[in-house]
């Protein structure tokens, strides 16, 4: 029996998730990226199911004894190993070959998985994740993707203020659409754009693990709380928060319904008391909300992979 | 209005796409330079439940200005836009611009209210972008014979698929499989089909007898000949839709 975690020492919810699981009296294997190259996966799919083996360096870790897999993984092609020796190079295409093994292995595994691949990737696009969220009872900012610097306008003028941010699962800053910009608009014909009617009121970050929820409140003045000091704002301020009863019922029905074991769900509350949603992060970076509440996240976390029972916490 | 979206550099589709005009209408290739042009727009309603908003829906084909609701099919054979589909876009932003244009195409794809072969997931525009080996999984875990496959990543030294030399190939469009595969390769390769969501497939086998084993799977169907275009006229056509629907 054993816990496989997938990533780099250094990423905190990682680092986090592995000394909790030794204070559980867990020791997990630890699969360190930066080990890459001597990195050796094996998968064999037949009639009687998955079987396989990973082995780093002298430890070697059947595949069928992993109850639980927490992956966290960096771009691989980014290790300083890889990335030196360039694209097509033999430790490029054996990071991808790793990458691709590594996530088979998560998505076909009967193991307890945080999270599947194939819960993940609806990330890879907003708006089809928006429409989900929407289908699950929370209101969303009206929203408008398009290349026409025409409908842009017109919806600006229907919505008033008006906040741009990508599309996909790039990380950007959400931006207020300002007057000055205008004459920018021109540019979305490049490229698709997303633009939403900017919701007023406060954000709160909902932690969901299994049928655990954690909010936290964040009083911020800025577009992006996570960038504040980009607008010469005061950093946010974080504190543990109580969600009405069906909201953080709504945030439990919603992320297992996208197969999300562990999710990080952004929600904003209007002055009227409204419930708003704008994304679902599938793996959430905890630890930044953890320190600024005091919450046990990463304990829950543990508790999930150390039981490795994905039916106990299946709502 | 059949569309079929690729890369700049499938000279399948656009063989595809003509067959498509001859049979069926007008077809047309939609490329990524179609969505680097002022005209395509998608809206969501913030309130749940609210009917799709309509209005304003458009997409630009081959250069050309269309509304949703003159589409009546479409094709995907590309997985997603890459950086090497946009050369008219400055180099520093091409890695961003294709995700972006991916991340919408996935999305209008999926709203459109015509069929499109394959379905577009996030995980893949042309379907569940499953690898061989999942598809190996889900054959054997449906009872069909499968033959083991084998995946190693060692430095230096990995192995893609461990597959037979000359695999025989079962190809489903829509409900159908072209050629003239044994009807047990034929029947498991269009059931594999439904499981995965995927009206296009090429089911791969380790002979052509009826005990063959399934050896893989992909949605990278070779659409180039007349018996294909045919096929996806008719997973197309209105008739198949109201089947569909029903």
């Amino acid at each position: 029996m054993a816990v496989l975690l997938w990533g780099l020492p250094a990423d905190r919810p990682l680092a986090d998730a592995h000394e909790e699981l030794l204070r559980l009296g867990v020791a997990p294997f630890l699969l360190d990226q930066r080990d890459l190259l001597d990195t050796e996966v094996v998968l064999r799919m037949g009639a009687g199911g998955m079987t396989g083996w990973l082995r780093v360096g002298g430890r070697r870790l059947p595949l069928r004894d992993v109850t639980a897999f927490y992956p966290r993984p960096y771009d691989s092609r980014r290790l300083p190993a890889v990335a030196a020796e360039g694209p097509a190079s033999p430790a490029w295409r054996h990071a991808l070959a790793v990458e691709e093994a590594l996530w088979t292995f998560a998505e076909l595994t009967p193991a307890l998985v945080v999270n599947r691949p194939s819960a993940m990737v609806g990330n890879n696009s907003k708006l089809w994740q928006l429409e989900q969220i929407r289908a699950h009872g929370f209101l969303v900012p009206p929203t408008l993707a398009t290349t026409s610097p025409d409908q842009v306008r017109a919806f600006w003028a229907e919505q008033g203020e008006l906040i741009f941010k990508s599309l996909s699962g790039v990380r950007s800053r959400v931006t207020r659409l300002r007057p000055d910009q205008a004459g920018r608009l021109d540019d979305v014909a490049w490229c698709p754009t997303q633009f939403q009617r900017r919701i007023k009121g406060r954000d709160h970050r909902v932690h969901v693990v299994g049928e655990q929820v954690f909010a936290c409140e964040v009083r911020s003045e800025a577009d992006d709380y996570r960038y504040a000091a980009h607008q010469s704002l005061a950093d946010a301020e974080l504190r543990a928060a109580e969600l009405p009863a069906a909201v953080a019922r709504r945030c439990r029905t919603l992320a297992a319904a996208m197969g999300l074991l562990v999710a990080g769900i952004d929600l904003r509350r209007t002055p009227r008391g409204a419930w708003y949603c704008f994304e679902v992060n599938p793996s959430p970076a905890y630890s930044y909300y953890e320190q600024c509440t005091g919450q046990p996240i990463c304990a829950a976390i543990a508790r999930l992979l150390a039981t490795g029972d994905r039916a106990a916490w299946s709502p | 209005m059949l569309v079929v979206v690729a890369g700049p550099r499938d000279d399948g589709a656009r063989e595809l796409a003509a067959r498509l005009d001859a049979l069926a209408g007008p077809a047309r290739v939609l490329g990524a330079h179609d969505l680097a042009v002022a005209g395509w727009s998608g809206w969501i309603e913030g309130r749940p439940g609210a009917a799709a908003r309509r209005r304003g829906m458009a997409a630009v084909v081959a250069g050309e200005l269309v509304d949703p609701d003159q589409l009546a099919g479409g094709v995907v054979r590309t997985p997603c836009v890459v950086e090497q589909d946009l050369p008219f876009i400055a180099a520093d932003d091409r890695a961003y611009v294709a995700a972006e244009m991916t991340a919408f195409l996935a999305w209008w794809l999926w709203r459109l209210p015509c069929p499109v072969l394959n379905p577009p997931t996030p995980a893949c525009l042309c379907g569940p972008g499953w690898p061989p080996i999942q598809w190996v999984q889900r054959a054997a875990a449906m009872g069909m014979p499968v033959r083991t496959m084998r995946r190693r990543a060692r430095f230096g030294r990995s192995e893609l698929h461990h597959l037979v030399d000359s695999p025989v190939t079962v190809t489903v469009v829509g409900r159908r499989c072209l050629g003239d595969a044994d009807p047990a390769l034929a029947d498991r390769a269009l059931r594999l089909a439904a499981a995965g969501g995927a009206g296009l497939l090429a089911v791969q086998f380790d002979g052509p007898g009826r005990d063959a084993r399934v050896v893989g799977a992909h949605v990278w169907v070779d659409l180039t000949s007349a018996e294909a275009a045919e096929a996806v006229t008719a997973a197309l056509s209105p008739r198949a839709r109201r089947r569909r629907a029903g």
